[in-house]
Formats: structure tokens, sequence, C-alpha cells
């Protein structure tokens, strides 16, 4: 019911969020992804929209949860290359440049989301600042707040969030749950069960309130 | 309940907390060459652990008089990495806080723990505060942990009280008040879900 059943788990986060991520993930696909992130902080920060292309460094300059995206789509790449086997030389030096640059994420964003979590593109980090994600699977365009942590209630139990899903600040979302779309959980919630699509979650521990129609 | 942490060496504590890294890496307990690079690098909670060790065996030194100036620079070195732990992972462990071996910290954030007792095989989560109530009389710390407690993330324990062995304190819960042993607490503020609740699938 809560998601604390009497049950036990040999395997481990991470061998968990492995199995699940077999498939291939081209360069094209990177960079298409990038993009659709950099054009969603162009629409929610006002940021000057022309075709001067400097407008896209100077973007990822002003937004540091930007950069931490950046660097878990790169993770991902390389995540999904050592699993696919391609060779050793993708395997050290491909996996030098990303530990370091998890790290300095780490240390100067203060944001980690495991490379094993599939995040589809336009996830907006709202503001950086300890923010810890792994997750099965997370839709398009959501917006995750600061001090939100989005991960495991048990070993290898990791939530599905859908499209357009707003998370407030200094929420979790933790367990083996599914959250449907266009949902919008309130900053201060705990949310550790199911929600349908089209709802409004607020409290610790979470209630459902219906919104009236879809909330963007 | 945990009244003398201290029994164990520095480095058989090391090894306790290793070993739970090492278990919840792998249920086996073998781990391969890159979850061993994972746990060194990435372990932050693992190298404030380190540094808090490193603390509490410089206290427990016995100086004599000429070794006093090499302890002070063991102060000085401990200081500083204590400062590097607070400003790069956020993870605040004063020395106040007396902790049994085998602790495992997850993630780096918003740790705070001062002024309390805790037990062995405990597990802490991100952005965590643990601060007892400092009272002048006595100079014992006013929360006591007991073994085996498992703390989610976002929670927070504050006041004087004590938390038998076994209990689960799910995430986002605030505690003020004692807690019996084997039993699942959660909400704010914290109530009693589960009698009887066993913590060995968590930990």
């Amino acid at each position: 019911m809560f998601g604390f059943e009497q049950l036990t788990y040999k395997s481990s986060i991470e061998a968990q969020l492995n199995a699940s991520n077999q498939q291939s993930y081209k360069l094209t696909e990177f960079f298409s992804d990038i993009r659709s992130d950099s054009r969603r902080y162009l629409v929610n920060t006002h940021f000057c929209y022309n075709k001067f292309r400097l407008n896209y460094l100077l973007l990822f300059l002003n937004n540091p949860g930007l950069l931490a995206v950046l660097i878990y789509r790169f993770g991902h790449y390389v995540h999904c290359k050592v699993h696919a086997k391609l060779g050793l030389f993708s395997r050290i030096f491909l996996g030098f440049y990303y530990h370091t640059a998890r790290y300095l994420s780490v240390i100067l964003i203060k944001v980690d989301v495991t490379p094993g979590s599939i995040i589809h593109p336009g996830l907006f980090l709202s503001n950086h600042g300890h923010i810890i994600i792994g997750v099965r699977e997370i839709g398009r365009n959501c917006t995750i707040g600061e001090n939100v942590t989005i991960g495991v209630g048990r070993k290898g139990e990791s939530p599905r969030i859908g499209e357009n899903v707003r998370i407030g600040r200094n929420s979790v979302v933790y367990g083996r749950i599914e959250i449907g779309d266009d949902v919008r959980i309130d900053p201060f919630s705990v949310v550790g069960r199911n929600i349908p699509s089209h709802r409004f979650v607020c409290g610790n521990p979470c209630k459902i309130t219906q919104l009236p129609g879809v909330y963007r | 309940m945990p009244l003398s942490p201290f029994e164990a060496s520095f480095r058989h504590q090391i090894a306790k907390d290793l070993a739970r890294y090492i278990k919840i890496q792998s249920a086996t307990g073998v781990i391969t060459p890159r979850q061993k690079i994972d746990i060194l690098f990435f372990g932050f909670g693992f190298h404030a652990i380190l540094v808090y060790r490193f603390g509490t065996w410089i206290r427990n030194l016995k100086t004599k008089l000429l070794s006093i100036p090499l302890k002070c620079a063991l102060m000085i070195i401990y200081s500083v990495l204590r400062f590097l732990v607070r400003i790069l992972y956020g993870i605040d462990i004063d020395q106040t806080a007396h902790i049994g071996e085998g602790l495992y910290i997850g993630h780096f954030g918003a740790i705070t723990i001062r002024n309390c007792c805790i037990g062995k095989n405990c597990s802490i989560h991100q952005q965590t505060t643990i601060m007892g109530d400092l009272l002048e009389e006595e100079a014992s710390p006013t929360i006591r942990i007991g073994d085996s407690v498992w703390i989610g993330a976002h929670s927070t324990i504050q006041g004087q009280l004590t938390i038998g062995d076994g209990a689960a304190i799910a995430a986002g819960a605030v505690v003020r008040k004692t807690i019996p042993p084997n039993t699942l607490v959660m909400g704010n503020p914290a109530k009693v879900l589960l009698r009887s609740y066993n913590t060995h699938a968590l930990l």
C-alpha cells in the first residue's frame, strides 16, 4: 500500500537500472536532446533570443542547471556505449572524462543524476543545488526545483514519471511508483504512491486533489 | 543502546564502514573494479566518515608532553579536511556526535549530525538533520539512536529523545518524540505506521 512491503531484493540499485537500459543512444540524439533542453531554458528564463549563436554559450554559463543536464546526457551516452561493449578506448577515455565532469558537477553545481536513468528531452532544473535523481524514466518537458530527491525508497525500486510534471522544491519522490502526465507536486511534499494523470499533490504524507482542467 | 562506541579501534571501524558500502553495491560481497572506483571516488559519504573517524582518533590519542606539537599539527590537518568536506559535499558531522561502526551515508548534501549517540550499522540519507538540544548540566548527548536504524532522506530529528533498535524513519519525517524499537514512522509530525517492522531489507 505504501511501498513498504516486506520483500527482499538481492539486486542493487545500479544493477536494476543497468538491466532496464540496454538500448542504444546515438550522438545525434544527444545533440537534439541538448538543443531541446536549451530551448526550454530560453523560453523559461526569458533570455534574449536571436540568431546570434553566442547566446547559447551564454545560456550554458548563466544556467548551471543546464550544464548539469549536459553532463547527465554525456554520462548517459557513455553508459550506453560501455554497455554496448564497443571498445576499450571508449570505455576508458570517455569514462574518465565523464567521471571528472560528474565530480565537478557535484562539488560546484550540487546536482547528481545517475547515468542509467532515462530522461526524455526538455528537462528544466529551475535552480541548482542538492538535486539527486535516480529514476527509471522521466517524460518530456518536466521541471524540477531545488533540494529535490527523486530516487529509491528501497533497494532497486525507482519511480517512473510522465510528461509535463512539475516537482516543487524540497520534495521527495521515492519507491517503485508511477506518476502520470500533467501532475503538479507542491513544495515540501513527500510522494510515495502511484498518482494518476492531471492531479495536484501536496502534503507530507501526500494527498491528491483533482484539478479542474489540464495543468501546464 | 550504544554506551561506549569507542571500544573498537580506528582501523576496525573503517573496515566495517567499507564493508557496509560493499554490501550495498552487491549483496554477495564481491565487487568489480569499476564498483570499487565508484565507492572510492563517488562515495561522498565515505569521505566524510573517514574524516570524522580521523578526528575521533586524534581526540582519543594519549598525549605526552613532547607529542603535543604533533597532535596540534594533526588537528590542523583534520580541521582543513572537515572544512573541505563541509564546503564541497555539504556534510557536517561534528565531534559531539558519537557514531558506532558501520555507518552508511548514501549521497552528498545538507547533512548535519550533532549532539547525538548513534549505534552500529545505521544508514543516513541526504538532507537529514540530527541535532540534540544542548544541556549545560549534562555533557552527554541528548539524542540516542539504536543499532541498525534506517533514516530516510529529508528527515529531521530534534530535541531530547531515544530511537529504538531497528526502527525505520521514512523520507520527510519530522521526529520530536521517542520511538519504540522495530517501528516504521512517517509524516510531519511523525506517526507510527507499522509495529514490528524489520529494517533488514533496507540496510
